[in-house]
C-alpha cells in the first residue's frame, strides 16, 4: 500500500512541479492538504514522494521552456535549454532523470547511516544547543543572500516578526494583534509560503504577458552512451558535494547546485561547452540538486531542523500529524522513520522508471499556455491556503504575501530567509526561553556549553564571511535571490 | 521608484515606519514580571532590528553613487494586467463565501483565462467548467474538505 502512495506522490509531485511557475516549495504547500486524509505513515511517504517528484519536475520546465521554477534549477536551465534548442531536449531530460536517481540513491545511503548517528548526538542536545543550531541555520541563509546581505537580514527579521503575531507560546499573551481577533490565532506559515512563492511568481508572469512558451521539435528521446560517458563523473562528484553541503542546516539546493555546477565546469576538459549545451552540466546540477534534498533530510530527521523552504513546508506537514521530527522520532517511531527512508529508495526508482518513458509527455505538459496555467495556480493556492485551517483569513494572508513576494522579487529581497525564519520562529523562541530558564536568565549559556558555543561561533564566522563576500563583490554567482 | 536606489530609499522608509509602529505595539504587550524572557522582549528586539535596518537601507541607498540600476518594473500594459488580475482575485475571494467555492472558482477561472488569453469563449467556459467540476469532486466530495458551499449546495 505504501508503495502506491509513493507512486502517487511521485506522479502528482512531478505533474505539479512540471507546471512552470510552481517550484517544489509551492508544490508541496499546495499538495499538503491532499495528504490529510491519510494516516501518518502513508501521508509522510506521499509528502516525501511529492517533494522528490516536484524537484524533478522543476528541472523539466527548466530544460524544456527555460523557466527554472526555483533557483536550484537555474544551472540546469543554462545547459539544458541550450540542448533542447539543439533538439536534444530528450537526452537532457533523460540525463537529468538518471543523474537524479544516482545522486538520490547515493545520498540516501548517506542518510541511512548519518541520520541515526546524528540523532544519537542530538539526544544530548538541550535547548541551548537547539537555539544555537537554528541561529546558525538562519545566519547561513542570510550570509548566502550574497550582495543582498542587508536585505536578507531584513527579510529574516520580518519573517520572525510575522511569526510572533498571535499568542505568546508560553504565557498566552496577545502580541502584535492590534486588537484583531483573526490575528490572535497567528499567521499560518503555509499561507505565507504559498503567497510568497506561488502567487508572487504568478504575478511576475502575468505582468510579462508570458504566453505559450515554446515551440521546438524534439529529435531524439533518449541519451546516448556517449552522453552517459560524459556525465558519469559529474553525477557522482555532484552527489558527494550536494549531500555533504546538504547536511548543513540552511544550505539549500539553490546554493549547492551552483557550487557543483561550478566545480564541474572547472575540472571539465570541455569547459567551453558549459552554458552552450554541455550534458554534464545538466548531470552536475541535477545530481547536486537531488543529493542536497536527501542530505537535507538528515538534519530534518535527526534534529527536526529544515534546511530550506521546501523542507520547512514538509516539517509543517509532519507537525500537522503531531509528529515532531528530531532525535526522539528515532526512539519513539523508528518504524515510521525507516519506512519513510525505505520509501525514498523506492521513490527514486519509481521516478526513474516513470520519467524515462514519459519524457515526451512532460515536455508537452510544460507547453500549457500561461493564461490557462496562471489562474489555475491561483485557484490551487486558494485551496492550499484555505485547507490548512479552513479560514478565509488565511487566504487573504496568502494574497497579501503574494503581493509582498512580487515586490520582494522586484526589489531584490531574498525570499528564502523569510520563509525559514517564519517556520523556525516558534522553535527558536521556545528554545531561547527554555535556555534562559536553565541559566536563570544569563545569555552566556550559549557560549559556555561546547556544542552550543561551536554553533554560535560558526554562525559568527558565516556572518563575517557574508560581509566579506558582500564587500569583495564575489557573490554575484551565489546571489540566490529566489532560492528554495 | 525607477532605479533601485530610489526603490531602496522608499522601502527603507517604509520598513523603518513599520518597525517603529511595531516597536510601539510591542511595548504594549503585557506579561508577568520576573520571567527570564518577557513576552514582549523578542517582538520588541525584532521590531528594533527592522527599524534600524530600514534606516540603514535608506542611508545606504542615499549615499549610493555607483552605476544606476534599473528596477525591472512592468510597463503600462503590465501594470494594467497586474491590477486587473489582482482585482479579479480579490473579487473571487469576496465571492467564495456568498456564492460557494465551486461557482466562484468557475467565474474566476472564466474571467482570468479570458482576460489573459482571449481564447475562444466556448473553449474557456469548457475549461473553467471542467476544472471546477473536477475540483468539486476531488476536494469537496472525495477528500471531504469543508469549503464554503453556496446557496445551491456546491
Amino acid at each position: 500500500m505504501n508503495i502506491l502512495y509513493a507512486f502517487l506522490g511521485s506522479i502528482v509531485g512531478t505533474l505539479v512541479g512540471v507546471l512552470p511557475g510552481i517550484g517544489p516549495t509551492s508544490a508541496i504547500a499546495i499538495l499538503l492538504p491532499l495528504t490529510t486524509i491519510l494516516p501518518p505513515i502513508p501521508a509522510i511517504i506521499m509528502m516525501a514522494a511529492i517533494y522528490y517528484g516536484a524537484m524533478y519536475g522543476g528541472s523539466t520546465t527548466a530544460i524544456v521552456v527555460n523557466i527554472p521554477g526555483e533557483a536550484s534549477s537555474v544551472p540546469t536551465a543554462m545547459d539544458g535549454y541550450q540542448l533542447a534548442r539543439q533538439g536534444r531536449g530528450g537526452p537532457a531530460l533523460g540525463i537529468a532523470a538518471i543523474s537524479s536517481f544516482v545522486a538520490g540513491t547515493l545520498s540516501l545511503v548517506g542518510l541511512t547511516f548519518f541520520a541515526p548517528l546524528l540523532a544519537n548526538v542530538a539526544l544530548a542536545f538541550g535547548p541551548p544547543e537547539y537555539f544555537a543550531l537554528m541561529f546558525m541555520a538562519l545566519s547561513l541563509v542570510i550570509s548566502l543572500s550574497g550582495k543582498a546581505l542587508l536585505k536578507g537580514l531584513i527579510a529574516t527579521a520580518l519573517g520572525l516578526l510575522v511569526a510572533m503575531i498571535g499568542l505568546d507560546p508560553l504565557t498566552g499573551e496577545a502580541r502584535l494583534t492590534f486588537g484583531s481577533v483573526s490575528l490572535m490565532a497567528g499567521i499560518n506559515f503555509i499561507s505565507v509560503i504559498i503567497g510568497l512563492f506561488a502567487i508572487g511568481e504568478v504575478l511576475v508572469n502575468i505582468e510579462r504577458a508570458v504566453a505559450a512558451i515554446y515551440e521546438n521539435k524534439i529529435r531524439d528521446w533518449l541519451p546516448t552512451l556517449e552522453d552517459l560517458k560524459h556525465s558519469w563523473g559529474a553525477m557522482w562528484r555532484s552527489s558527494i558535494i550536494g549531500f555533504f553541503l546538504g547536511l548543513l542546516p540552511g544550505c539549500s539546493p539553490a546554493v549547492t547546485t551552483f557550487i557543483a555546477y561550478d566545480a564541474e565546469k572547472k575540472i571539465s576538459k570541455r569547459s567551453h561547452l558549459f552554458g552552450h549545451g554541455a550534458i554534464e552540466g545538466v548531470a552536475a546540477a541535477e545530481g547536486a540538486n537531488n543529493a542536497t534534498c536527501s542530505g537535507g533530510f538528515v538534519p530534518l530527521f535527526s534534529f527536526g531542523i529544515p534546511s530550506g523552504p521546501a523542507l520547512a513546508v514538509l516539517l509543517g506537514g509532519f507537525m500537522m500529524y503531531g509528529l515532531q521530527p528530531g532525535p526522539m522520532l528515532f526512539k519513539e517511531n523508528p518504524d515510521l522513520v525507516w519506512t519513510v527512508i525505505a520509501s525514498m529508495y523506492l521513490g527514486n526508482l519509481i521516478l526513474l522508471i516513470l520519467n524515462l518513458p514519459l519524457v515526451g509527455l512532460w515536455a508537452r505538459i510544460a507547453l500549457i499556455p500561461f493564461p490557462i496555467l496562471g489562474p489555475m495556480i491561483i485557484l490551487f493556492s486558494v485551496i492550499g491556503a484555505y485547507s490548512v485551517r479552513f479560514l478565509m483569513f488565511d487566504v487573504w494572508v496568502a494574497l497579501l504575501f503574494g503581493i509582498l513576494g512580487y515586490l520582494m522579487r522586484k526589489l531584490g529581497f531574498p525570499l528564502a530567509p523569510m520563509v525559514l525564519a517564519t517556520v523556525l520562529a516558534q522553535m527558536l523562541e521556545t528554545s531561547l526561553k527554555q535556555s534562559l530558564v536553565l541559566s536563570s536568565g544569563s545569555p552566556l549559556i550559549f557560549f559556555t556549553r561546547p556544542i552550543a558555543a561551536a554553533f554560535m561561533f560558526l554562525a559568527i564566522i558565516m556572518i563575517v564571511w557574508g560581509l566579506w563576500l558582500q564587500f569583495s563583490g564575489r557573490s554575484a554567482q551565489l546571489a540566490a535571490d529566489e532560492s528554495d | 521608484m525607477r532605479t533601485l536606489r530610489t526603490a531602496d530609499m522608499v522601502s527603507g522608509v517604509l520598513l523603518a515606519a513599520m518597525g517603529l509602529l511595531s516597536v510601539l505595539a510591542s511595548l504594549k504587550i503585557k506579561g508577568v514580571t520576573g520571567e527570564h524572557l518577557h513576552p514582549r522582549t523578542l517582538p520588541y528586539l525584532l521590531s528594533l532590528v527592522v527599524l534600524i535596518t530600514g534606516i540603514i537601507l535608506f542611508f545606504n541607498a542615499w549615499r549610493y553613487r555607483g552605476e544606476e540600476r534599473i528596477v525591472d518594473w512592468p510597463d503600462r500594459e503590465g501594470w494594467k494586467r497586474i491590477a486587473v488580475s489582482l482585482i479579479g482575485i480579490i473579487v473571487y475571494m469576496l465571492l467564495i463565501e456568498p456564492l460557494g467555492f465551486t461557482l466562484s472558482s468557475f467565474l474566476f477561472l472564466f474571467f482570468l483565462i479570458w482576460y489573459l488569453g482571449r481564447y475562444n469563449v466556448l473553449l474557456i467556459i469548457l475549461l473553467a467548467l471542467a476544472t471546477s467540476v473536477v475540483i468539486y469532486f476531488l476536494f469537496i466530495q472525495f477528500l471531504g474538505l469543508t469549503f464554503p458551499v453556496g446557496p445551491l449546495g456546491w
